[in-house]
């Protein structure tokens, strides 16, 4: 009886941190990119009339993710835990203050749970999309909400910043290469 | 009549009680200062002064938090900013960079690097149009209204490139290293102080508080590493270490003191004259020093205590001479007097020297030995009568037999040692090696320098301690000097001879700069490339932008580096790795109103001057003390007391260097002192006063003296040991000297008086 009565309490003590794992689980659902992955980005942002389209391919590398923009222009950015570099005159240079911007999108690219549960509130959105909203700066002082949709693969990303600026970012899987 | 033989006592007794209650009065609102900077001679010029006075690099301090994870960390240096210290303020470096941003977002748009800029004054607009396509397609948030105010990205770019990056990351109230990096979690704080940290009270009260707060959050995490890092810390130490000894030293001189005495006259009475003569001499003193210098040197005080060691032997030949009755007693007062006189003239010497330590230690030591002669004087008559005293017969005997060894030495002997010794210190003296450099007198413990070195480099905040001063009638000005250095230290960069910089127009381009930055985009707003990038974004040509970022409205930590003097203002320019040949320092100086300022080397620039002058007092003193002994001993006791001088003192120095490898400036301070004090031991052997007393006086004397001056060489201050180490070498071969002028000496009239 007495074994019953723990397991019972066991059960009822344990239930609610299986509750929000699986609550987590179920909206950061999404599998995280791999090898090459092709994308187009639209940029709306504020007293721009027009949207502005870019295309070009995502490469995940073992520390970092490459950003290599094919059109309208070509521009590679080197996306790490460090920051965002820049691809200028044969070498990548650091944007000062892009740290946390870097491991935002690595952290959402490659679906790393424990820095999205750390530094946003998650909420549903709809059937296939999770808000995440930022919970401490610099974070909540850039974007008001990141967007992240999808069934099981990342299909888009949308980052909404606080002065209205949205990009969103389309990943094309069925395009994508190991 | 009655009366007025006690006239003089009751004189004394007011005048130590007036001195006690002021100084019981003043001593609890007395700043003392622990700089060991502030207590040597400096920079000459009075702006260099003020700028260093205005220099607030010293109230910083920085914490560094490690040996944990990540989230321990946070949680750690959040519990330790909830708890509030007063005068101690923690940086908000995430808001501080908001604050930043907030203001460049403001003026967008007059801000540019200087790539840029120059792309903008040679034409290359579509450079310019590239770059900002760039960054417009890169997934980074941009700043507010920035393509409306600046389309083509300027300032983002200039907030992008700036170098002012630490390599950590900074969060809301610290930095701490990015996460997902190979290197172990750690968080560094920084905080400001509103108190000098060299005022001992104060800081001492900040960094008990803080300290209190540290053990606490170590007991909570076990694994919790906390590296220090700033002045606090070093001038905190170095106050405990000065209080500790002052006590420490001055308790066993004491100690040992009291004990000699209780051999020497196993009797109780004149244990108490002498605490009696101690207690007024340090009372005296501390009382001059509070009375005459509005912040004393905790140092000062350490080298205090040596006044216990020379004070007493005044006590000594007081209180064997009262023992021989009241007739002896006078005939020995004006050798104590000569005594005195000499011992007074080189503390005396010592407040000539633009030398604050050394200036505070002559005004205690005088007025403690001034007290300490007048209160035997008036004293000891009054309490000793004849034989009133009963000195240790063993005692006595041991110095008869020291007396006998001597009086066996023949002048033959004698005179043949002292050519020896004469010969072989000829040879020997050229040797002195002196080093000036005001960082070797003090240092503070290695665990916390190399703390100090662990958060400098992590922080990437090791500044030089060289730096260049831009001079200037108005704020614009210093600004615009310190732009037109900027191609001059990107070529020692280039060079190697420096590896960073930071000024204050590095966040703050001058008025002048960002007008033409306003003509240029004008112009290139009007060309076809950059047309064109405006057409395909559908964006009206900005109107031209008229408010401009100005010191008075803006704000940053950097700002501090913009001081206003008295009648002009200067920039600091702060450098990290400088390598630069003398020949390039020199270029930068010929520069109108740019200066290269060299705290330390021009300190021990001054330091060097300062020894010139002091051998020049040092062989003066013993020139002035040979012809008044020449004019009241005759020439043989005084060229064989001037010979023993310069043997002890000779002597000294070479037994100095052969410990400490390299002399200083304080050991010559201390060459000054032996000269004083071994004096006194050939007074009293050449005078004609009765051999025995005098052998037990001086063997006391110099006993008292080399503990007092001992104790001070195993002082954690290299500065104090070495003035230690030299006058206790010093008055030990006086001590073993002086008898030997007995062989020689002139006995004169004992009705007469010995002066």
């Amino acid at each position: 009886m007495i074994k019953r009565l723990c397991s019972w309490l066991l059960l009822l003590t344990t239930l609610p941190c299986l509750a929000s794992t699986d609550g987590h689980a179920d909206l950061l659902r999404f599998s995280g990119i791999s090898g090459q992955t092709p994308f187009v980005q639209v940029k709306q942002l504020q007293g721009l009339p027009v949207p502005l389209t870019s295309r070009g391919y995502l490469q995940l590398e073992q520390d970092a993710l490459l950003w290599h923009t094919t059109a309208p222009v070509d521009s590679k950015l080197l996306i790490s835990s460090t920051g965002v570099s820049q691809w200028h005159q044969q070498q990548y240079i650091a944007i000062a203050g892009s740290e946390f911007v870097g491991q935002l999108m690595l952290a959402v690219l490659r679906q790393q749970h424990s820095f999205i549960a750390a530094h946003f509130a998650l909420n549903k959105e709809s059937d296939n999309c999770t808000g995440l909203q930022p919970l401490q700066a610099p974070l909540d002082k850039l974007f008001r909400q990141i967007t992240l949709c999808g069934e099981h693969n990342l299909d888009t990303l949308t980052l909404t910043e606080l002065n209205g600026n949205v990009t969103q970012i389309t990943l094309e899987h069925t395009a994508a290469k190991p | 009549m009655k009366l007025r033989q006690r006239l003089p006592l009751l004189v004394w007794l007011s005048s130590v009680v007036l001195m006690l209650i002021f100084v019981m009065l003043t001593l609890p609102g007395t700043k003392w200062n622990s700089n060991i900077t502030a207590a040597i001679p400096g920079a000459a010029e009075p702006w260099q002064q003020q700028l260093l006075q205005q220099n607030q690099s010293s109230r910083h301090l920085s914490l560094m938090l490690s040996g944990m994870p990540m989230d321990e960390l946070r949680t750690a240096a959040a519990r330790l900013q909830q708890q509030t210290i007063a005068d101690l303020h923690w940086y908000q470096p995430g808001l501080l960079f908001q604050q930043l941003q907030l203001q460049y977002q403001q003026h967008q748009a007059l801000l540019a690097s200087p790539e840029a800029l120059h792309l903008l004054q040679t034409g290359q607009y579509q450079a310019l149009v590239d770059a900002a396509w760039l960054r417009l397609l890169s997934p980074a948030p941009l700043l507010d209204n920035a393509l409306q105010q600046d389309p083509l990205l300027l300032t983002q770019q200039f907030i992008e490139q700036s170098s002012l990056t630490t390599g950590l990351q900074p969060r809301q109230s610290w930095f701490e290293t990015t996460a997902g990096s190979i290197e172990p979690a750690v968080i560094l704080l920084h905080a400001h102080l509103s108190i000098d940290p060299f005022d001992r009270n104060a800081s001492t009260t900040l960094a008990l508080e803080l300290q209190q707060q540290l053990e606490q959050l170590q007991q909570q995490w076990p694994a919790l590493n906390i590296a220090r890092s700033g002045v606090l810390f070093h001038a905190v130490q170095a106050g405990d270490n000065a209080s500790f000894e002052m006590q420490f030293y001055g308790g066993i001189s004491l100690a040992v003191i009291l004990l000699l005495l209780l051999i020497n006259f196993s009797s109780i009475k004149p244990l108490l004259l002498a605490i009696t003569i101690l207690s007024c001499a340090t009372l005296s003193g501390l009382a001059a020093v509070l009375l005459l210098v509005p912040q004393p040197h905790v140092l000062a005080l350490v080298f205090a205590t040596t006044l216990i060691g020379i004070a007493i032997d005044y006590s000594f030949h007081g209180m064997l001479a009262a023992n021989q009755g009241k007739h002896y007693f006078r005939a020995m007062l004006p050798s104590m007097a000569l005594g005195l006189l000499t011992t007074l003239l080189g503390y005396l010497t010592l407040t000539v020297l633009p030398f604050t330590l050394l200036n505070q230690v002559a005004i205690f030591m005088c007025a403690g030995l001034i007290a300490a002669f007048i209160s035997v004087w008036i004293v000891f008559p009054q309490c000793i009568s004849a034989s009133n005293l009963r000195v240790n017969q063993r005692v006595l005997r041991y110095c008869a037999a020291i007396m006998q060894a001597y009086s066996k030495v023949s002048v033959k002997v004698l005179m043949s040692g002292a050519v020896s010794a004469v010969l072989l210190l000829i040879l020997a003296l050229p040797q002195l090696r002196f080093a000036d450099d005001v960082r070797l007198f003090n240092q503070s413990p290695a665990t916390l320098l190399a703390q100090e070195q662990q958060v400098r480099a992590l922080g990437k905040q090791q500044w030089d301690s060289r730096f260049i001063i831009v001079l200037a009638d108005s704020a614009q000005q210093v600004l615009q000097q310190e732009t037109a250095l900027q191609h001059l230290l990107e070529y020692w960069q280039q060079q190697g001879w420096l590896t960073g910089w930071q000024a204050l127009s590095q966040q703050l381009p001058p008025q002048k700069l960002q007008d033409e930055l306003q003509q240029q985009l004008q112009l290139a707003y009007q060309s076809a490339p950059v047309q064109s990038y405006l057409q395909q974004l559908q964006l009206k040509v900005p109107a031209a932008v008229s408010s401009r970022l100005l010191p008075d409205n803006f704000n940053s930590p950097l700002q501090q580096q913009l001081l206003t003097l008295t009648d002009q203002f200067a920039g600091v320019i702060l450098l990290n790795g400088v390598s630069a040949p003398a020949e390039a320092i020199d270029q930068l100086s010929a520069l109108p109103q740019v200066f290269w300022l060299d705290p330390i080397t021009d300190t021990n620039k001054v330091l060097a001057e300062l020894r010139d002058q002091l051998s020049l007092w040092l062989m003066l003193a013993v020139l002035v003390t040979l012809v008044i002994l020449l004019w009241r001993r005759g020439l043989k006791a005084a060229c064989g007391i001037t010979l023993m001088l310069v043997l002890a003192v000779g002597g000294a120095l070479l037994i100095s260097q052969l410990v400490q490898q390299q002399l200083n400036i304080f050991n010559l301070v201390a060459a000054l002192l032996v000269v004083a004090l071994a004096l006194d031991y050939g007074v009293f052997f050449t005078a004609g006063l009765n051999k025995a007393g005098v052998y037990q006086a001086v063997t006391l004397s110099a006993l008292t003296s080399c503990l007092a001056f001992g104790l001070l060489s195993f002082s954690q201050t290299p500065a104090v040991a070495g003035f230690g180490f030299t006058v206790f070498s010093g008055v030990a071969l006086a001590a073993l000297l002086a008898p030997l002028l007995t062989v020689i000496a002139v006995k004169e009239n004992q009705t007469r008086g010995t002066l």
